[in-house]
This record gives structure tokens, sequence and C-alpha cells, in this order.
């Protein structure tokens, strides 16, 4: 629901990296996303398209890699993933459940030149 | 050319949230992040609260809407600290404005500060504020499911209080199996069963937050 305003903060990583390296376009962003996140990568990347209008960011594609959810179950230590968010372990069906992954928002690379 | 980096979009507000959450315990306040749909209930169970605590402990509140100072303008009259947050369209509150809102109160009379998420049960689970505890609001007429749909927002909170149960008798909602749905996606939730209309329940969740500030009064 407010894919704007993160779009606005990869920007920001972004022209931070660029200035870092000293380098003035970028091509690529690869980014990790959990599904628990509440983002929705096409309405992202709309609006980071948008965002990089005019910009050094201006056409760079945004690779999304999804992270699944994954838990670890306190009771029996099973390490599971579950597409959707059930909290009962499937081995011992109790639910005092740990979310190992899922909730991932980062950007991990950039190409740039 | 490639550059590896790992960079937690959201790692900007953690930090500032960090400093707020500091600042709390530093001056010793209580913080409560209270979330909800919209109507669920949040500001009149502040009222409420207000009226039935300010004696015992200092009170402030932060109230964050979309647009309007309507909710600030409902507790001003309840003679407590209250800024306003105007998000202006964000679909929740961040740490940022939390921390620029602080600015406004004088921390050092308040044992409890409430902060009064944007109606919304998805975005404000995302971000934290610096607060001690996420606190959910539910009124019956939303329905048993919504732990189901929105299992975040149970997930992250440590109490859900239901809200309006007068009106049980008018909905479908099966309260049993509410609190099952909400317990299942999170064990440790504290649940409050209210009507701030009634007053039915209210006194249960006073005291468990007196006992919370830490009996200092």
């Amino acid at each position: 629901m407010h894919e704007l305003s993160i779009a606005q903060n990869i920007m920001d990583i972004v022209n931070e990296q660029l200035s870092v390296n000293n380098l003035s376009r970028v091509t690529k962003i690869g980014m990790r996303i959990g599904k628990l996140a509440a983002i929705e990568p096409a309405s992202l990347k709309f609006c980071f398209e948008i965002i990089a209008r005019d910009t050094k960011a201006e056409g760079a594609v945004l690779e999304i890699d999804s992270v699944p959810i994954r838990y670890r179950c306190n009771d029996c230590q099973l390490d599971f993933i579950l597409d959707e968010l059930d909290f009962i372990c499937p081995n011992c069906m109790r639910n005092r459940l740990e979310i190992i992954s899922g909730r991932e928002l980062q950007v991990v690379e950039m190409e740039a030149y | 050319m490639k550059i590896g980096i790992v960079k937690d979009i959201l790692e900007a507000n953690d930090m500032i949230a960090e400093g707020n959450r500091r600042l709390f315990k530093g001056k010793g306040t209580l913080v409560m992040n209270l979330m909800s749909s919209p109507g669920a209930g949040k500001t009149t169970l502040l009222e409420k609260s207000i009226s039935a605590l300010k004696d015992r402990v200092g009170i402030g509140v932060i109230e964050g809407d979309i647009q309007t100072e309507l909710d600030a303008e409902r507790i001003h009259k309840k003679g407590v600290e209250v800024v306003q947050i105007n998000t202006g369209g964000a679909c929740h509150l961040d740490a940022t404005m939390v921390s620029q809102a602080i600015e406004k109160l004088d921390l050092t009379n308040i044992d409890i500060l409430f902060i009064e998420n944007v109606g919304n049960l998805v975005c404000p689970a995302e971000f934290r504020l610096g607060e001690d505890m996420k606190v959910m609001i539910l009124s019956i007429a939303e329905g048993e499911d919504k732990p189901l749909k929105y299992p975040l927002m149970f997930h992250e909170s440590q109490v859900l209080i239901i809200n309006k149960i007068d009106l049980l008798p008018y909905c479908d909602c099966d309260i049993m199996r509410l609190r099952e749905n909400s317990l299942k996606i999170n064990p440790n939730l504290n649940i409050f069963e209210i009507s701030c209309k009634t007053g039915r329940g209210l006194d249960v969740w006073y005291e468990w937050l007196i006992k919370k500030v830490g009996g200092r009064h």
C-alpha cells in the first residue's frame, strides 16, 4: 500500500551508492522482498519507474527476488516453508512458531556505470 | 559494474525508531502504538481511558490521521497533551513523524503515551515507531476471520482489544472463534473484551494499564 514511499527509499539508496562509487547511471537494481512485507512487486515497479524518470535511474530494471515465509517451530524445532501465514507447525501441530524469513525488504545488488 | 550491497529499505526508519525508544525509556514513558481498521473505536477507547486514568497517571497522545484534526480536538477536550500528525495520504505513521511530534510534548509528565496510528490493518505493522507495545483494536462487527486475513498485525501485537461487544446479539461474529483465530496466530496475545458504549470490561483494561506503568503512582 505504501509502494511509492518504498520506491523513494530505493532511489535514496541508489543515489548514495552511485555517489560513493562515483558512477553516473544505474541499469539494474536487485532486491529481496519477503512475502510478508506487504509490498506488491508490480506496484513497486510502477512507482519506481515514475520516480526514476529524468534521473540517473531512468529505465533501470528492478529485479525482485521473492523470499518465502520460513518458520521455526519452538516446540519441535522443525524448520519449514509455508506459502501462507498459517501459524501451525505441520509436524507437531502446535503454534509456537518464529518467523525466520519473509519480512525482507532489501536492496542487495546494483549494476551501474 | 556490479555493486553488491545489502541495505534494508526500512533501516532508516528502524534507526529513528530506536532513537525514539531510547528517549522514551530515558523519560520513563510507556508507549503504546494503537492500531486498528477505521472505526474500530481507537479514539473512543482513548477518551474513556483518559477520563478514567488521568488522575492516576500522566497521559499524552499522538494522533495520526491522513487528514483533519478532529481526533486531536476530541482528545484535547479530555484535558491531556495531544499532538496531531497528518500524514497527507500516507497509510501509516513512521518513526520520523513520531520523532517530530514528541518535540512538541513534555514527556517528563507523561507516564503513558498513546500513539494512535492511521486506521489500517496492513501497513502500520511494518513500521516501528519506538513503542513498547503494539495494541490492536478490533470491533466485533468486523468478523472473526480478520486474524486469518490480516495475520501480520495480530502476530506483531502484544495486546488485542475486542471492542463493541455490546453488538454481539446483532452481529454474526463468533467471539470464541475470534479468540481462537487470534491465539492461533499469536499465542502470547493479551486479549481484552470491552464495550466503550456500556463500559463492560474497561476496568480490567485500566487496571492492566496501571500495572504496566509500574505502580509508580
